[in-house]
């Protein structure tokens, strides 16, 4: 493991320097924020329909992931993923657009507000099955191995009898696999398919970030009534895979687990599980009160606000800079206005019968539907 | 073109690696599927010269423990893999060793495979392929012997395909693999190596998926059904021949999307049909095709549309049971000569 960019008594945040820290780190955070209390005030404006579920609180733990991401990678997310979007290259207007669920949607208004994925960033839109997509990003995984294996970069090694392998492979030294990243919450660590996902990345040391979003409320269970044990971390060992718990309100400290998981998961060592301890402002969607929680809880985590984390322990590093961050601050407001004018003036509604279209790849299977759904008309 | 007169698990063998020749991002995962070729062998040997399986050399030493794997006894991590290496890229073909425990993995098949096109409008898909053995007739019991087709045609966004002879077995098993949707291919465990028939060499040959097809012309009577079941109705034809009535035989062959115009159109012609399938009555493909074909040819049925279905229990084990649970030729020929003499 590379230990230096690790190794955190090193001063200068972690090792990040200003200009990493404020465009790779800073911007995607703020962004992120900006964008998400935005959309808040426009749901509750009335502004758009369905429903929408804040991931304010959240970003440090997904900006810290989503910024690793490299072309080819797939991004699984669950409901609350603005930051690793955003940290991806999401822009606020392809947001709006899905929000507002207007004709230019990544995924053309067919899903719920915040449901949603974008296919030109290899973002999988997710489904109401909070750990479904923890599985999907294990099939990616294994198809990255495939396609190194189809270079002739893999090399299986058989134990003496010639009989199993499973996992005991070498990557060829300079080729690098590219990575799937799953994220879901402490509840969704219930769930089979979580068991089943790390299981099958485990045996086959397959290249999948699994980001664990410990926020202790999957919707109002709390932690220890999904969890037996302490650390979600702690479930790794089951899978002979690392786990490490971060504090998940810390951009820097997330982005530095992260690299790490994702040096060893590129170069062949496997998967990781990366528990985030961290905390959502708003109830799990917005009908959500939150009622079974305490104010004081709310409180005690908005004082360690990922915004707040980031610029302390900047101007502790000596790298903090008012201006900088007015600028950024200023760019993102700027796009995001733009990005409201437009989806409220001139983006496009669907057509109401969009959905059948697409259905089936194969055309005369979504034909056959049309006929059928038009016939209803006169019956 | 030649052809090889081969059995119907040897299609589905021989398609397969006939597929992974040609394209090398389709590979197979599933329990057993890898050095031990399948608990029913339908990813071990192809066919040699003789149509024979050639024993020198299986699926897994030819193409390889990566592209044939043996996956964890996990039917979430099977299906939701092979989804995932769809989305990167892949086109897996998935096994699922008998369709009784598919029902482990619906949320990924129904709410995540079938919805891909749809969520992304348009922009991905998800070439998966599930292969899964159904059916009863081998005494397995309980939970390896059900027919639960009818679940995956009622979720949409799914292609349901379920073969009946090799050379369908092998046609619509390489559609489904090269379609860009995802295919659910069930296999009659009961036909695997009961029949044999002609199956063309020819490493493109596809059957169109969604296209019935009239396996028996006749003027009388539609006679409608797949899997084991078809080849009673066949015999059940053959002895109505001999009586003196015409029958049509008709193998729907894709489930859903469904040929309700083929089927609609033989019902219009000899104005009588009778519907099978081992498969639950309730909901199911009998009430389906009924339901459509009374829509569509009405006013030229002499008869009601009569559907012979497997009773909505649970599938019996002792042999006089299970015997009992699957319709019988006597049932079909009676509810043949009852539709025949109507009108």
């Amino acid at each position: 493991m590379n230990s230096k960019k690790t190794n955190r008594k090193q001063k200068k945040s972690f090792g990040v320097d200003q200009k990493t820290a404020f465009e790779v780190l800073y911007h995607p955070l703020l962004k992120a924020r900006l964008l998400d209390e935005r959309m808040v005030k426009l749901f509750n404006q009335g502004r758009f329909g369905g429903t929408y579920f804040s991931g304010c609180g959240q970003e440090a733990t997904n900006v810290g992931a989503g910024v690793h991401m490299v072309e080819g990678d797939i991004l699984a997310p669950s409901h609350r993923q603005l930051g690793a979007m955003v940290a991806r290259g999401i822009t606020a207007k392809r947001v709006l657009a899905q929000v507002y669920s207007t004709a230019e949607s990544p995924d053309g208004a067919q899903q719920h507000p915040c449901h949603f994925g974008d296919p030109e960033l290899d973002i999988v839109s997710p489904t109401g099955h909070v750990a479904i997509q923890v599985v999907l990003a294990a099939g990616s995984a294994y198809a990255y191995l495939l396609d190194a294996y189809r270079k002739g970069d893999v090399k299986i090694n058989w134990d003496k009898d010639g009989i199993v392998w499973a996992g005991n492979w070498t990557l060829k030294k300079g080729s690098s696999l590219n990575c799937a990243f799953a994220f879901f919450g402490d509840g969704a660590t219930a769930k089979g398919d979580f068991h089943e996902s790390m299981n099958f990345a485990g045996i086959h040391k397959l290249p999948v970030i699994y980001m664990a979003e410990n926020n202790i409320w999957a919707e109002s269970v709390h932690v220890t009534e999904n969890v037996p044990v302490e650390r979600l971390s702690d479930r790794a060992a089951a899978y002979g895979m690392p786990g490490v718990t971060v504090d998940g309100q810390n951009v820097f400290e997330v982005y530095h687990a992260v690299q790490e998981a994702v040096e060893r998961a590129r170069s062949g060592g496997g998967p990781t599980l990366v528990e985030c301890l961290t905390y959502r402002y708003h109830g799990h969607s917005m009908i959500d009160p939150a009622d079974y929680r305490t104010d004081e809880e709310v409180e005690k985590w908005k004082k360690r606000d990922p915004l707040i984390v980031f610029e302390q322990v900047a101007k502790e590093d000596g790298i903090w800079s008012d201006k900088l961050a007015k600028k950024i601050e200023d760019k993102i407001n700027d796009e995001i206005e733009k990005a409201i004018d437009w989806v409220e003036d001139e983006s496009t509604k669907p057509k109401p019968d969009q959905f059948i279209d697409v259905t089936f790849r194969d055309p005369k299977f979504n034909d056959a539907i049309r006929k059928r759904w038009e016939k209803r008309k006169n019956v | 073109m030649s052809s090889k007169n081969i059995s119907y698990i040897q299609a589905i063998t021989d398609t397969m690696w006939s597929e992974m020749e040609i394209d090398e991002t389709v590979f197979v995962l599933g329990q057993d599927c890898g050095r031990y070729g399948g608990v029913f062998k339908a990813t071990a040997w192809r066919s040699g010269e003789d149509s024979k399986p050639d024993l020198s050399k299986k699926m897994y030493d030819e193409f390889g423990p990566l592209r044939v794997l043996d996956a964890p006894l996990a039917e979430n991590a099977i299906i939701g893999g092979a989804i995932g290496a769809a989305l990167s890229g892949y086109r897996p073909i998935a096994e699922i060793q008998f369709m009784d425990f598919i029902d482990c993995a619906m949320g990924h098949i129904v709410n995540q495979a079938g919805t891909i096109s749809f969520k992304t409008n348009g922009s991905w898909c998800c070439p998966i392929t599930i292969r899964t053995p159904y059916g009863g007739g081998i005494g397995g019991g309980m939970t390896h012997s059900q027919s639960n087709e009818a679940w995956f045609c009622h979720a949409g966004g799914l292609v349901v395909t379920a073969p009946s002879t090799p050379r369908d077995a092998a046609g619509l098993l390489r559609s489904c693999i090269r379609a860009d949707d995802p295919c659910v291919y069930i296999e009659h465990k009961g036909l695997y190596r009961a029949i044999t028939g002609d199956v063309p060499d020819d490493p493109n040959f596809t059957i169109e998926l969604g296209k019935g097809k009239i396996v028996r012309e006749g003027s009388d009577l539609t006679l409608i059904s797949y899997g084991a079941m078809l080849h009673k109705c066949l015999s059940v034809a053959e002895k109505l021949e001999s009586e003196g009535a015409s029958v049509e035989v008709i193998d729907p062959r894709t489930l859903w999307p469904m040929d309700e115009d083929l089927m609609i159109n033989s019902a219009c012609k000899t104005g009588r049909c009778v519907v099978v399938a081992e498969s639950h009555a309730a909901y199911g493909f009998t009430s389906e095709v009924a339901a459509r074909v009374q829509e569509g040819a009405f006013w030229n049925l002499l008869t009601p549309i009569r559907t012979i279905a497997g009773p909505d229990t649970p599938f019996p084990f002792e042999p006089g049971m299970e015997a009992a649970y699957l319709p019988s030729d006597d049932e079909i020929y009676n509810s043949c000569k009852r539709a025949l003499g109507d009108g």
